[in-house]
């Protein structure tokens, strides 16, 4: 037997039990104090509120489409007819109740004798089944059954017999049971019918009455009300709550977690529920659609969200959940202010790859189509993508996408004939004092090298390069200008032979003193050097031959020839050499300074030997020869070889940052300096590209250790684009499947719209719908030298301007695109602009012909020929086409020698060279429709009506006579 | 002004000797000290006034100190809550072992017997133990409770094996140890130190043969041990645990409480091997060749610490130790003394000389 414990006398405790109670409670009463907090903070987050508001978003949006959907159905005259109808029916319906009942009672007595003959048919084929087995197991004589095969056989015949009787009384009561059941519900085919048709009209109001039910308060049934309650609540919403995550998982997007490569999840749709709707565009974030529902996010878009997500894009965090961790990125200090505020934002540092602000949220497009020279739709990325090839970053900076891109300066090997060591000297020092609008960026006079010091040893610098530059400029012959040239003459040719394309004139950037480029636009007519003070800046004779072959002076040039004659080249001169800034040349150059170059010398000399050494060897030096060895050193110091041809630089490396996956580049890895500015990757560009010497500021540096990078003087609108541009540079992920996909087709496209990037074709000719850059200055021209009024002069424009190149793939066979690359021919000979000379190499030439084609879809490299066979009747019939009578070609179109009757502006191309030049099928779709071909063409569309009364009026016919008949004019 | 003295203080060298100085005073080894100690009044800190003015100090300049930007972003970092707790925990306990201790020590003074020696040892298990041990878990797990809706967890960016972070930080209850890194080499500081603290803290009950205050709390009778014992604990391990939180910043340079931690700062730090300021700025030659004459010198210095230094205090400071241990007990424990004093002296060879190894011989991976 078990002892009772005895129970501690009181004073023996050391606690009042008591008191150990009273913290007891307390304690249990803090514990379930914190387990609640703790639930309330789990099932308190974040998120659901979004969702909470989004619901009576939603409500609202769907109240209001049922609304109007049920005020359209209310004046639905059909839907009314059908309402009508189920009514009638009914009532009909109601009318017949006696025979309805009396049908209905037939089916179930029916029903009851079929479930009794059925029940008896089923036992009597598994009896058939089981006789049959025995009797094939008697028959087999298995062993150890010893079955007794007649017994067997006798019963398999029994059985086969019930069976007959069996499924012949199942079959005739299921005849039965159908036959009663069509009757029954041949009462009711007219109701039915009605109904379908209502319902039919009505089914979209329907779908929207459905979901209102589901999820309005108004709307739903209590029992609905209740559920959605229930299943919210803690524990309990584990199975099918109405507040959840919602996500994405991207299995081939991956995500690059160092360690391991994972897919993308983005939750981000748990706050953006909106996101896919286009009827919320609009609505405030979180809960509006995405802004181009077009091309992102909904699913018939090029991106639907189910395969690139968000995070792809956007950057940011996409597993998480809430604001703050999904590492949204303000895009100015008040939206900072006001998410600190509303959505208690901070900056969070743990995330590489946060998300892009809004204005730099085009960066996103690059990483996939680093290929192309510009994105369809990314604006300010293709602004900043033209500004980097504008301003040749790539040169110092190596960028994969732009390694096939051109030196971006002009050769200096024959510098001494082109320009004095004078002018040299102060262009160097300070492009912008002679041209605001230059792309020669300013590397002196800069926040790092302005102190008097810093600016004495620059003078010394410069004129030290230039020594090395003109002692190391060979001879560059030139023929004298044979003509004496008109100034005025000049001015109209360039105005309208096609310069204005590439440059603008003195008068355009006269007293300007910052860049105007606001668009990718200006940019084309900035692709050359403007014009300003040329006069000062170079001699006739360098003008007239650089106009005449201007690859003869720099090889690697993209200045075309225009094929001038020494006539019009000598007036263009005469009318450029008219600009000049004397007040820039006369600016005082200061005179060697010994001391200084010594210095500068000894700073190079001791970067390679020792101290001593250094000095002997400067000892050893003449004045020039120190002069010319500093200056090769300092080209070699600032880079001016990566966009200059200089002797002596051949095959030198850039001196800059690669800059190919800059975008990803380790934010440690930034130099903020003493530069108090917001420590992102954007911030430290747009801080750099501002002023790039700033991140010297109060670092106490050697001449040779400042920053070298000079000043691009850029606006802060191209500061931007260039940031954007920037932040897109990342190294493409080969994994990527969702890379624009590297098909020959693309790859041609890619190829070639870099192929016009380089000859700025855009500036004459619209390709791809972008470009025709000239045709304001076409208007100009008109304007000035053809007498039209400013309306006019607008109106006419693009009549005067280069073609349209849409469809060019599709329209010129390539064999005639070829030879005309070589040597233009005129087409349209009352254009004053010229297609340029470019002396391209087969393999460009190629190039754009397997871009045009591949932009088209068009047949390539070879096309189709069509041998024009054509019946005399058949040539009637094409020559009755053809005049007044019908089509009246020749109104507009020349042919050979004989021009059409009116003004220019109206004349249309020569029919002689249809022949040689279009595509045979390209002819038949253009005169059946050529709006569809080149909208706003002034070529009439005379099909699908045809020429009545020809060819008995088989319109197929006729193109074809038409076609061929055109491909017989040309040849001889 | 006052945060540019205390950054200033936070220089090591000055914060450890203050606290080295501090230290013997305050929990003296010997009897001289202690006597020292009595007259200084310094023994009321154990009292309940003593301990209010010691941690409303403590308080206050904490208070204080988070008004300051870059204290408040050191000290509230989630990872350093439990050594912020750890600065006033510490200390707490320290003072209510020292203020029982005190108490029975003057208790002996006027004859009365310990404090402890009045209870009847009895235990009661229940419900009294066993109850007050379930209020102490419940209170406990609301804590931590509390503690985990207020501080999330701190997770760090995906971690990149070619990005360390700077500065690059051991877990904190290992801190100590990442210190003695600076001064000694990893074998040392990593593996032969470790080892010697874990083989003195087992050797502890063989060495300590003093049968004096036991049972109780108290101090005057062992203070030669608790002295020595809490030097090592106090001063070498949570004060180094403290220094390698707060003040250790970027690139492991010093920074004061109230300085930011800037990346880029630079300090001298041009560290000097024993032999070569005996071979070069001393003799003004070169380094000789023969590896042992080399570090001739720096072979000495140690045999002679490990061989001389412990017969010399037995002949004077520690001889009634030495006769009270015996040999081998003697060896024992002054081999392990040494080896804890051999930081600190390290340590200080380091802020004033720039020494950076006694013997250096890379040659074999082996630098002391």
């Amino acid at each position: 037997m078990a002892v009772r414990p005895q129970t501690p006398q009181p004073e023996e405790r050391h606690y009042k039990i008591g008191t150990l109670n009273k913290w007891f409670a307390i304690g249990s009463i803090v514990l379930l104090i914190t387990i609640i907090a703790g639930f309330a903070q789990d099932y308190g987050r974040e998120w659901k509120r979004w969702q909470r508001e989004f619901r009576g978003i939603d409500q609202r949006a769907t109240r209001a489409a049922y609304d109007q959907m049920a005020a359209e159905m209310e004046g639905n005259a059909d839907l009314a007819r059908a309402r009508e109808q189920v009514a009638a029916a009914e009532e009909s319906l109601t009318a017949r109740q006696d025979d309805v009942a009396a049908a209905g009672r037939d089916v179930d007595r029916l029903k009851a004798r079929f479930d009794i003959v059925n029940s008896r048919f089923q036992n009597v084929k598994a009896e058939l089944e089981r006789a049959r087995y025995r009797d094939e197991q008697a028959s087999a004589n298995v062993e150890g059954l010893a079955l007794n095969s007649e017994r067997t056989a006798r019963d398999l015949e029994r059985w086969e017999s019930e069976f007959a009787g069996a499924s012949v009384a199942q079959e005739e009561a299921q005849l039965a049971l159908d036959q009663a059941q069509a009757a029954l519900t041949a009462f009711q085919d007219d109701v039915r019918a009605a109904m379908r048709t209502r319902d039919q009209l009505s089914r979209e109001a329907n779908l929207l009455m459905r979901r209102l039910t589901r999820m309005d308060p108004e709307f739903s049934p209590i029992g609905v009300k209740v559920a959605n309650v229930i299943r919210d609540l803690p524990i309990l919403d584990l199975a099918q709550p109405t507040l959840k995550v919602n996500q994405v998982v991207l299995p081939d997007i991956k995500e690059n977690l160092n360690f391991a490569q994972v897919p993308r999840v983005d939750r981000c749709v748990t706050c953006h529920l909106g996101v896919e709707r286009a009827d919320l565009e609009g609505v405030e974030n979180p809960h509006g659609a995405h802004p181009r529902l077009a091309l992102f996010v909904a699913s018939d878009s090029p991106h639907p969200l189910e395969e690139f997500g968000c995070t792809s894009c956007h950057g940011g965090r996409g597993r998480a959940t809430d604001f703050y961790g999904t590492v949204h990125v303000p895009d100015s200090s008040d939206q900072e202010h006001d998410w600190e505020e509303r959505l208690g934002w901070k900056e969070y540092h743990l995330w590489e790859e946060p998300m892009h602000p809004l204005r730099y949220a085009e960066a996103g497009c690059y990483q996939c189509h680093s290929g192309q020279t510009q994105v369809r739709g990314a604006d300010k990325l293709n602004y900043g993508l033209a500004l980097i090839e504008q301003a040749g970053c790539y040169s110092c900076h190596q960028i994969d996408s732009f390694e096939r891109s051109l030196q971006r300066g002009p050769s200096l090997r024959h510098v001494a004939d082109k320009i004095t060591p004078e002018f040299a000297f102060q262009w160097i020092k300070d492009p912008a004092a002679f041209r605001a609008q230059t792309w020669m960026p300013s590397y002196f006079g800069q926040s790092n090298n302005s102190d008097p010091e810093s600016a004495a040893r620059s003078e010394q610098e410069v004129r030290a390069m230039v020594s090395y530059l003109f002692a190391n400029s060979t001879a560059y012959p030139m023929a004298s200008i044979p003509v004496a040239g008109n100034a005025g003459r000049g001015e109209e040719l360039v105005a309208s032979v096609g310069c204005m394309a590439c440059h603008q004139s003195p008068e355009e950037t006269a007293g300007s003193n910052t860049r105007t480029a606001a668009s990718i636009q200006d940019l084309r007519r900035q692709f050359g050097p403007n014009f300003q003070g040329l006069g000062s800046k170079t001699s006739a004779q360098w003008v007239y031959n650089w106009l005449k072959d201007p690859s003869s002076y720099h090889p690697g040039t993209r200045m075309p020839s225009l094929r001038l004659t020494d006539q019009e080249a000598a007036d263009i001169t005469a009318y450029l050499m008219g600009s000049t800034d004397s007040a820039f040349v006369n600016r005082p150059v200061p005179g060697v300074d010994e001391a200084i170059i010594d210095q500068i010398a000894l700073d190079f000399l001791s970067n390679t030997a020792p101290m001593i050494t250094a000095r002997e060897q400067l000892s050893g030096m003449s004045r020039s020869e120190k002069l010319e060895y500093t200056g090769e050193r300092l080209i070699g110091q600032y880079g001016c070889y990566a966009c200059h041809d200089i002797a002596g630089f051949e095959g030198t490396q850039p001196i800059g940052t690669e800059l190919t996956d800059i975008g990803r580049k380790a934010l440690h890895q930034f130099d903020y300096g003493f530069v108090d500015i917001e420590h992102s990757r954007t911030s430290w560009w747009t801080a750099k590209l501002t002023d790039p010497r700033i991140f010297d500021t109060h670092r106490d540096l050697s001449s040779m250790l400042k920053s070298r990078m000079p000043n691009f003087r850029f606006t802060d609108l191209q500061v931007e684009a260039v940031v954007t541009a920037l932040a897109g540079f990342v190294e493409t992920d080969p994994d990527n499947t969702l890379i624009v996909p590297r098909t020959p087709r693309n790859l041609r496209i890619e190829q070639g719209q870099h192929l016009v990037r380089q000859m700025n074709c855009q500036g004459c000719h619209v390709i791809e719908g972008d470009g025709g850059a000239v045709v304001e200055r076409v208007a100009d021209w008109l304007e000035r030298f053809e007498g039209r009024d400013a309306a006019d002069a607008a109106a006419l424009a693009a009549s005067f301007s280069p073609p349209n190149l849409l469809g060019e793939g599709h329209k010129v066979r390539t064999d005639w695109l070829f030879a005309f690359f070589h040597e233009p021919s005129p087409i349209r000979p009352w254009l004053r602009m010229r297609m340029p000379s470019y002396g391209m190499t087969a393999e460009e030439r190629n190039g754009l012909i397997a871009y045009f084609t591949a932009l088209d879809e068009a047949d390539y490299p070879f096309a189709e020929v069509v041998q024009p066979d054509l019946t005399q009747d058949e040539l009637n019939a094409a020559l009755t086409m053809f005049s007044p009578q019908y089509f009246n070609c020749t109104t507009c179109h020349i042919q050979g020698d004989q021009f059409p009757p009116g003004t220019p502006d109206r004349w249309a191309p020569d029919f002689a060279l249809a022949a040689e030049r279009l595509r045979p099928e390209w002819i038949v779709d253009w005169l059946a429709d050529p709006q569809s071909l080149m909208p706003g063409t002034r070529m009439p569309a005379f099909y699908p009506l045809g020429a009545p009364g020809i060819l008995n009026d088989d319109t197929d016919h006729q193109l074809e006579v038409l076609r061929d008949y055109l491909l017989t004019l040309g040849t001889p | 002004m006052l945060k540019q003295f205390f950054n200033w203080v936070s220089n090591p060298a000055i914060l450890f000797s203050i606290f080295i100085v501090g230290f013997f005073f305050i929990f003296p080894p010997g009897a001289k000290l202690y006597r020292l100690n009595r007259r200084l009044k310094l023994d009321m800190l154990w009292t309940p006034a003593g301990g209010i003015v010691f941690f409303s100090l403590l308080a206050i300049f904490f208070l204080w100190g988070i008004t300051d930007e870059n204290f408040r972003l050191i000290v509230f970092k989630p990872d350093n809550i439990p050594i912020t707790a750890l600065l006033f925990l510490v200390p707490f306990f320290l003072w209510y072992s020292m203020k029982q201790a005190r108490d029975n020590d003057l208790r002996a003074e006027k004859g009365e017997p310990p404090r402890e020696a009045l209870d009847n040892e009895k235990v009661l298990v229940w419900p009294d133990l066993v109850y007050v041990e379930f209020i102490c878990l419940i209170l406990s797990m609301a804590l931590m409770i509390v503690w985990s809706l207020f501080l999330k967890a701190p997770l760090e960016e995906p971690a990149n094996p070619t990005v360390s972070p700077n500065p690059s930080k051991a877990p904190w209850y290992f801190l100590g140890l990442q210190e003695m890194l600076v001064y000694y080499d990893p074998w040392l500081a990593g593996v032969v130190l470790p080892t010697l603290i874990i083989v003195g803290l087992v050797a502890i009950p063989y060495m300590d043969i003093n049968p004096g205050g036991q049972g109780f709390y108290s101090y005057r009778p062992r203070m030669k041990s608790i002295s020595i014992f809490l030097f090592g604990f106090v001063v070498l391990w949570i004060f180094l645990i403290l220094v390698g939180t707060f003040l250790r910043g970027p690139n492991w340079n010093f920074f004061g409480p109230f300085e930011f931690w800037d990346p880029n700062k630079r300090e001298v730090l041009n560290n000097v091997n024993l032999s070569e300021y005996v071979y070069i700025f001393l003799l003004r030659t070169g380094l000789p060749k023969n590896i042992l004459v080399r570090e001739l010198f720096g072979i000495l210095l140690i045999l002679g610490y490990f061989a001389i230094v412990p017969g010399l205090l037995a002949q004077t400071v520690f001889k009634r130790l030495f006769q009270r241990l015996g040999v081998v007990r003697y060896s024992f424990f002054i081999v392990l003394l040494l080896m804890g004093l051999a930081l600190p002296i390290k340590m200080y060879t380091r802020w004033l000389f720039n020494l950076k190894y006694i013997v250096s011989i890379p040659e074999y991976f082996l630098n002391v």
